[in-house]
C-alpha cells in the first residue's frame, strides 16, 4: 500500500488551471522531492493534500484512506504532518510550550478546561524527547521570539515529528537558512526513522537532491519527469523548463526573520537590458520589489537615474518614471482594457521620442486594440501579459521592469513580447528583465547579473557569462 | 509566585471588608457596580482577549439574561426558578449568536456580531407584549438566600463579591487549562492549529458559550441591582462601553478588564456629575486608546510610568573625568 | 388598497433616501474594506446643519442641503487624514475610531441642538400631492426619487466614466497594484471618504421634511446602511442602489405588517446574506 498517493487531482481558480490531473504515489518510508519553478502548482498541491483546499477532481488516499472529503483537522490524526514556508509559531511561549500544544492537537486532553496544561507531564516529556530529536532540549524553556530563524525551522520539526505523524510533508524548509544551519537541519532530517515518509518542496537545489530518492518536476501544474536524481538531471526536459538607468547598491532585505537577499548590487546602465537570472528562490522577484518600493531595504540604496530613492512609496519612485510589469500579470480584472490602460496613463517625460498612448498601445499589441472595451478578468493568460505590458508602457516610463514576461504564453505569443521587448530597447528604454528561460533572455540581454541564495554569484556582459563554463551549472544545467 | 500570593491575598481581604472601611452605602453600591461590570468584562474579554474576536453586540447577551430573569419574575415564578431560566435562556441565545457570528472573522465578525445586537436591542424596544418596550420591566424584589434579605447595600455587595471571585478563578482556571491554551493558540495561528488537528470553529464556539455564561451572569446581577431591565441596556453603546472596559485595561489579561471596569464605572459616576455628556467622553476616550494606547491604558500607563521612573532616577557620575590619559 | 400604494411610494422614496446615506458608505467600504460607523451621525449632522441653514438661517432650501453636505464632507475629510490614516492597515482599528466618533458627533449634537425634535417644513415649491392615475403622490416624496436617480446617475458616470473612477475601482480591486501603477491610493481614500461624508450629510438634510431630525436618528439610519451594504455588496453602486429599495420595503412592510418584530424582519436577511455569501449580491469581496 503506498504512503500518499495521489491521483487526478484537478484545481483551477477562475480559469486559471493550476493543478492538471496530477498522479503521485510515494511509497512508505520513501524520502520524495518536488522540484518545480514558480507558479508550478508545488504549494497548491501540499495545500490540496493538507486540506485547506478542496480539489476540483481527484482523490488523495494516505495508507489507502480517502482524504478529500475529509477536513482539514482531520487529516493530522490520521498522521500527516505539514510544515510551513513562512514560519507561523507561537512567539510569546516558549519551545517547550510551542511543542506541547502541537502534541495536545492529537490528544483528547485537548478539550479539557479545568486541568491546568502546564502540568501535563507525559506531554511535557514528550515534547522534550522531540526538541532533542532536533538538538534544542537545551532551549526549552526559552521564550521563542529569542531564537534563531534557524532554530525555529527545528522546531517546526520538532512540533512536526511529536505527532508521530506516518507522512511528513516539508514545505522549502531551508528556505532563509544559512549554509550552517542547512546542515544542521538536514542532519536532522535524515536522522528521521523511515517509519516516517517524507514529501518535501524545496528549491536549494544542492541540499535537496542530496536527500531525495526519488524527485517529481512539476511545471505548470503537472508532473512533467519523474525518477531518481541521475534520471531527473538528465533528461532534457528538465533543463528545457528551468533554463534560459536603475541601481540596487549593496542591499539587504528581509521578509521577516527570512535574510533574502545580501549585499545585492546590481547596475542597469541607461539604454541596455540587463538580465537578472538565477534559480529559482535566488532573489530576483524579490530584487524587483525593492526596485519599485514595494519591499523596503533594511540596508543599502535604490537609486533611479543617480536620484536616490530609497524607502520612497512607490507611488514616489513610480512618479520617477519606473513602471513594472509583475509577475503573474496583476491586471485590474474588473476593468476594461481600455481602463486598465487609462488608469496608468501618464505623459512622456519632455524630450522622449514619441510617448506611448491608447492608439500605439493599440498598435504594438494589436489584440488589445481589438478587445478594449472587454473586460480585462476575461481575457487569455496572453492576452492579460500583453495588457500588463501596454499598461506598464502608459505611464512612459524611463525604466521597465518585467519579471518573468513570457511565463504562461504560448511560443508565438512569447516572439512577439521578445520583439516589442527589442524595439523598446532599440528606443532607448532601459530595461530589467527576469526571465526563467535563460535563452531567451540571453537572447536580448546587453549585461547579465546571477543571483545565488540571495548573493550575486557573477556578473558582466553577456558574451562574457555565456561562454563561463562554470557558470552553467547556475544557468540551469545540472 | 508568593509575591503574588500575597498581592491577590490582600486585595481579596480589603473586598472583603470594603463595606466596613467604605461606609457611605454610595460607595458601596459603587463598588458593587464596579463588580459586575467587572464581571461581564471578564466575560468580553473571553472572547476579545483570548480568542482574538472583537464582539459589538455583548450588551445584547447580557439583555438577554437580564429580560429573561425579569419576565420570569413578572410571570410569577420564584427566584429558584428564575435564575436558572435566565442562565439557560442566555445559553441557547448565545449558541445561535455564536453559530452566526462565527460564520466570520475579524470585520465580519463585528459586523454580525452589531446585527445581532442591534436585533436583540429592536426586540426589547418593538416586542411590547413581551418587554414593555421603552418602559422596561420592574422587578420588586431581590433573592433571599438562606432568608437573608439582599436588599441592603452591603448584602448585596457581598453577593456580588462572591460572584465575582468566582468568575475570577473560572477564568483563572480556564485560561491555565489545555483547552484555555488551545484557545490562545487560534488566536495567534489558527492556520497553523487547524493543521495540527484542532478543530478551531468548535474551540470559539465553545469559548463563546463560556462567554455568555458570564454575560449571563453579570445580567442577572444587573438585573437584582437595578430592579430594572430597558432596552437602554442592549443599546450599540452598552457593548461599546464593554468593549471599552476590555481595551482600556488591557485585553488578554486577567487583571485587564477588571481595572478597565473600575475605571469606565468610576468615570462614569463622576462624570456624571459634571459632565452632562457622557457619551461624548466615551467617545474621546475610546479614540484616543485606540491610537495611543492600543495596548491597554493599564498596561500604556505602565510603560509611561516606568519611563518617567528611569528619567527622574539621578545618572551615574562619569567613569573617567574629562582631559584624563 | 390605498393604503399599499401609499406604502410602496413611501418605501421608494425611503429607497432614495437610503442610496443617498448606502452610496457613500458602500464606496467607502469597498475601498477602504472598513464599515464606517460615523457614517449614521454624518447624516444626522448633515441634517441638523441644514434645517439650521433653512430655519433659521433662512437659506434656500437646496442651498442650505448643498452647505450643510459641503460641511459635512469637510469633516470627513478631516477625520480621514488626522485620524484614520494614522492608523493605515489596521482596520479593526479604524472601525474602532469610526465607532468612538460617531458617540462623540452624537453628544455634540445633542448639546448644540438640544432633544428637542426639529421639524423640517417641506419646501413650499414641493409641497402637497399630485393626482397620477388618480391615486394622490406626496410631491416631495417624487422629488426625492429623483434626486436620488440624479445622484445615482452621477456617480455611475463619476465611477464608470472618468479616470479617477477607474482609478477608485482599480483601488478596490488591488489597493498594493494601483500603488505600483503611480495612483495615489491614499489620498482616493481621503476623496472618497470626504464624498462619502458628504453624501451622507446630503441625504440627512434631504430626509428632513420626511424624518425629521431629532437624537438617535444616526443610531436609526447606521444599522440601515449597513444591512444595505450587505445585501447589495461592497464597493458596487449597483448593489447599494437595489439594496436600499429592498431595505426601504422590508422595513416599512415590516413596521407596518408586524411591529413588533420589525427589527427582525430587517436584520435576518443581512445575518443570512453574511453567513451565506459575504460577499453580498453585487460586492467585489467580503468584508
Amino acid at each position: 500500500m503506498t504512503a500518499l498517493s495521489v491521483t487526478g487531482l484537478e484545481k483551477s481558480f477562475g480559469g486559471l488551471r493550476v493543478t492538471a490531473g496530477i498522479d503521485l504515489a510515494v511509497e512508505p518510508g520513501e524520502r520524495r522531492l518536488i522540484i518545480g519553478p514558480n507558479g508550478a502548482g508545488k504549494t497548491t498541491l501540499f495545500n490540496l493534500i493538507a486540506g485547506e483546499l478542496e480539489p476540483d477532481g481527484g482523490s488523495i488516499a494516505l495508507f489507502g484512506e480517502e482524504l478529500v472529503r475529509l477536513p482539514a483537522r482531520r487529516r493530522a490524526h490520521l498522521g500527516l504532518a505539514r510544515t510551513f514556508q513562512i514560519i507561523t509559531l507561537f512567539p510569546h511561549n516558549t519551545l517547550l510550550h510551542n511543542v506541547m500544544l502541537s502534541l495536545l492537537g492529537v490528544r483528547r486532553e485537548r478539550w479539557n478546561p479545568l486541568a491546568p496544561f502546564a502540568r501535563q507531564r507525559e506531554l511535557a516529556v514528550r515534547a522534550e524527547e522531540a526538541l532533542e530529536r532536533v538538538g534544542l532540549r537545551h532551549l526549552a524553556l526559552r521564550s521563542l521570539s529569542e531564537t534563531s530563524y534557524g532554530e525555529r525551522r527545528r522546531v517546526e520539526i520538532a512540533m512536526a515529528l511529536v505527532q508521530s505523524p506516518r507522512v511528513l510533508l516539508l514545505d522549502e524548509p531551508f528556505a532563509g537558512l544559512s549554509i550552517d544551519e542547512r546542515r544542521d537541519v538536514l542532519k536532522l532530517l535524515t536522522g528521521i526513522p523511515r517509519d516516517v515518509t517524507i514529501v518535501m518542496i524545496e528549491h536549494d537545489m544542492d541540499v535537496a537532491l542530496d536527500f531525495a530518492e526519488r524527485i517529481s518536476v512539476m511545471h505548470f501544474g503537472e508532473i512533467v519527469v519523474e525518477g531518481t536524481r541521475a534520471e531527473v538531471v538528465a533528461d532534457p526536459r528538465v533543463a528545457e523548463i528551468y533554463l534560459g538607468a536603475l541601481a540596487l547598491a549593496e542591499i539587504d532585505a528581509f521578509y521577516g526573520d527570512s535574510h533574502v537577499l545580501h549585499n545585492v548590487s546590481l547596475r542597469l546602465v541607461e539604454g541596455r537590458l540587463l538580465a537578472l537570472l538565477g534559480r529559482n528562490g535566488a532573489g530576483k522577484s524579490t530584487c524587483m520589489n525593492v526596485a519599485v518600493g514595494l519591499l523596503r531595504p533594511r540596508r543599502g540604496a535604490v537609486a533611479v537615474f543617480d536620484r536616490p530613492v530609497t524607502g520612497w512609496s512607490p507611488e514616489d519612485i513610480a512618479a520617477t518614471g519606473v513602471a513594472l510589469v509583475p509577475q503573474g500579470r496583476r491586471i485590474f480584472k474588473s476593468l476594461t482594457v481600455r481602463e486598465n490602460l487609462v488608469v496608468a496613463a501618464r505623459p512622456p517625460a519632455a524630450g522622449a521620442a514619441h510617448g506611448w498612448d491608447l492608439e500605439r498601445v493599440a498598435q504594438a499589441f494589436p489584440r488589445l486594440g481589438e478587445r478594449r472595451n472587454q473586460v480585462a478578468g476575461y481575457l487569455s493568460g496572453g492576452e492579460q501579459q500583453m495588457l500588463a505590458i501596454g499598461r506598464a508602457l502608459m505611464s512612459n516610463p524611463r525604466v521597465l521592469l518585467m519579471d518573468e514576461p513570457s511565463e504562461g504564453l504560448a511560443p508565438q505569443i512569447v516572439a512577439e513580447v521578445m520583439a516589442t521587448i527589442r524595439r523598446l530597447k532599440e528606443e532607448g528604454l532601459s530595461i530589467l528583465l527576469v526571465e526563467q528561460n535563460v535563452k531567451l533572455a540571453l537572447a536580448v540581454a546587453d549585461d547579465v547579473v546571477l543571483l545565488n541564495n540571495g548573493r550575486v554569484a557573477a556578473e558582466g556582459p553577456v558574451a562574457e557569462i555565456s561562454a563561463r563554463a562554470d557558470l552553467h551549472q547556475h544557468l540551469g544545467v545540472y | 509566585m508568593s509575591a503574588r500570593i500575597i498581592a491577590v491575598s490582600i486585595a481579596v481581604a480589603a473586598l472583603a471588608t470594603l463595606p466596613l472601611w467604605l461606609g457611605d452605602t454610595y460607595f458601596v453600591n459603587v463598588a458593587s457596580q464596579i463588580l459586575l461590570n467587572a464581571v461581564f468584562a471578564l466575560g468580553l474579554n473571553v472572547i476579545v482577549g483570548y480568542a482574538g474576536l472583537v464582539s459589538l453586540g455583548h450588551a445584547g447577551l447580557l439583555g438577554l439574561a437580564a429580560y429573561a430573569g425579569a419576565i420570569l419574575l413578572q410571570e410569577g415564578w420564584g427566584h429558584a426558578i428564575a435564575i436558572p431560566g435566565a442562565l439557560a435562556v442566555t445559553l441557547v441565545g448565545t449558541a445561535l449568536f455564536a453559530a452566526l457570528a462565527l460564520r466570520a472573522t475579524g470585520i465580519g465578525f463585528v459586523m454580525i456580531t452589531l446585527a445581532i445586537g442591534q436585533i436583540l436591542w429592536g426586540l426589547a424596544y418593538r416586542w411590547l407584549s413581551l418587554t414593555n418596550g421603552d418602559n422596561g420591566i420592574n422587578v420588586s424584589t431581590r433573592p433571599a438566600p438562606f432568608g437573608i434579605s439582599l436588599d441592603g447595600a452591603p448584602q448585596f455587595y457581598y453577593v456580588t463579591l462572591a460572584t465575582f471571585l468566582l468568575a475570577v478563578l473560572a477564568v483563572f482556571i480556564f485560561t491555565r487549562s489545555s483547552f484555555g491554551v488551545s484557545l490562545l493558540g487560534t488566536r495567534d495561528q489558527p492556520r497553523r492549529m487547524t493543521a495540527l488537528g484542532y478543530d478551531v470553529w468548535l474551540i470559539r464556539f465553545y469559548a463563546c458559550l463560556f462567554s455568555g455564561l458570564l454575560s449571563g451572569v453579570a445580567g442577572l446581577l444587573f438585573l437584582y441591582y437595578n430592579e430594572f431591565v430597558s432596552p437602554q441596556s442592549i443599546q450599540l453603546s452598552a457593548s461599546a462601553e464593554a468593549l471599552l472596559m476590555v481595551i482600556s485595561g488591557g485585553s488578554g489579561t486577567l487583571l485587564g478588564p477588571i481595572a478597565g471596569a473600575a475605571l469606565v464605572v468610576i468615570m462614569k459616576n463622576v462624570a456624571s456629575a459634571y459632565i452632562e455628556r457622557w457619551n461624548f467622553v466615551l467617545g474621546a476616550i475610546f479614540v484616543a486608546i485606540v491610537i495611543f494606547m492600543p495596548e491597554g491604558f493599564v498596561p500604556g500607563s505602565v510603560r509611561l510610568a516606568r519611563w518617567v521612573v528611569k528619567a527622574l532616577r539621578p545618572r551615574p557620575a562619569p567613569v573617567a573625568a574629562k582631559g584624563e590619559p | 388598497m390605498n393604503l399599499y400604494i401609499l406604502l410602496a411610494i413611501n418605501s421608494v422614496a425611503l429607497g432614495g433616501l437610503l442610496f443617498l446615506l448606502s452610496s457613500g458608505f458602500s464606496l467607502i467600504f469597498g475601498l477602504m474594506r472598513i464599515p464606517n460607523l460615523t457614517h449614521g451621525s454624518l447624516f444626522m449632522l448633515g441634517a441638523y446643519f441644514g434645517a439650521s441653514f433653512y430655519l433659521w438661517g433662512h437659506l434656500e432650501f437646496w442651498v442650505a442641503a448643498l452647505l450643510a453636505a459641503l460641511l459635512t464632507g469637510l469633516l470627513g475629510g478631516v477625520i480621514e487624514r488626522l485620524l484614520l490614516r494614522r492608523l493605515a492597515g489596521n482596520e479593526l482599528a479604524q472601525v474602532l475610531v469610526t465607532l468612538g466618533i460617531s458617540f462623540m458627533v452624537a453628544d455634540l449634537c445633542l448639546m448644540e441642538w438640544t432633544g428637542d425634535p426639529m421639524s423640517v417644513t417641506t419646501p413650499a415649491a414641493l409641497r402637497g400631492g399630485t393626482r397620477i392615475f388618480g391615486v394622490t403622490f406626496p410631491i416631495y416624496r417624487l422629488a426625492v426619487i429623483v434626486i436620488a436617480l440624479v445622484v445615482a446617475l452621477g456617480l455611475w458616470l463619476l465611477l464608470e466614466r472618468t479616470r479617477l473612477g477607474a482609478m477608485i475601482r482599480a483601488g478596490v480591486d488591488d489597493p498594493d497594484m494601483a500603488r505600483v501603477v503611480g495612483i495615489r491610493v491614499s489620498r482616493l481614500f481621503t476623496l472618497v471618504f470626504c464624498l462619502g461624508a458628504g453624501l451622507a450629510g446630503f441625504g440627512g438634510i434631504v430626509a428632513g421634511p420626511i424624518l425629521s431630525v431629532y437624537p438617535g436618528l444616526d443610531n436609526e439610519m447606521l444599522p440601515l446602511a449597513l444591512v444595505v451594504v450587505i445585501l447589495g455588496g461592497t464597493g458596487s453602486l449597483v448593489g447599494s442602489f437595489l439594496g436600499s429599495f429592498i431595505v426601504a420595503f422590508l422595513y416599512n412592510y415590516g413596521q407596518a405588517l408586524l411591529p413588533e418584530l420589525a427589527y427582525f424582519v430587517l436584520f435576518l436577511p443581512m445575518v443570512l446574506m453574511l453567513a451565506v455569501r459575504p460577499r453580498g449580491l453585487f460586492g467585489r469581496h467580503a468584508p
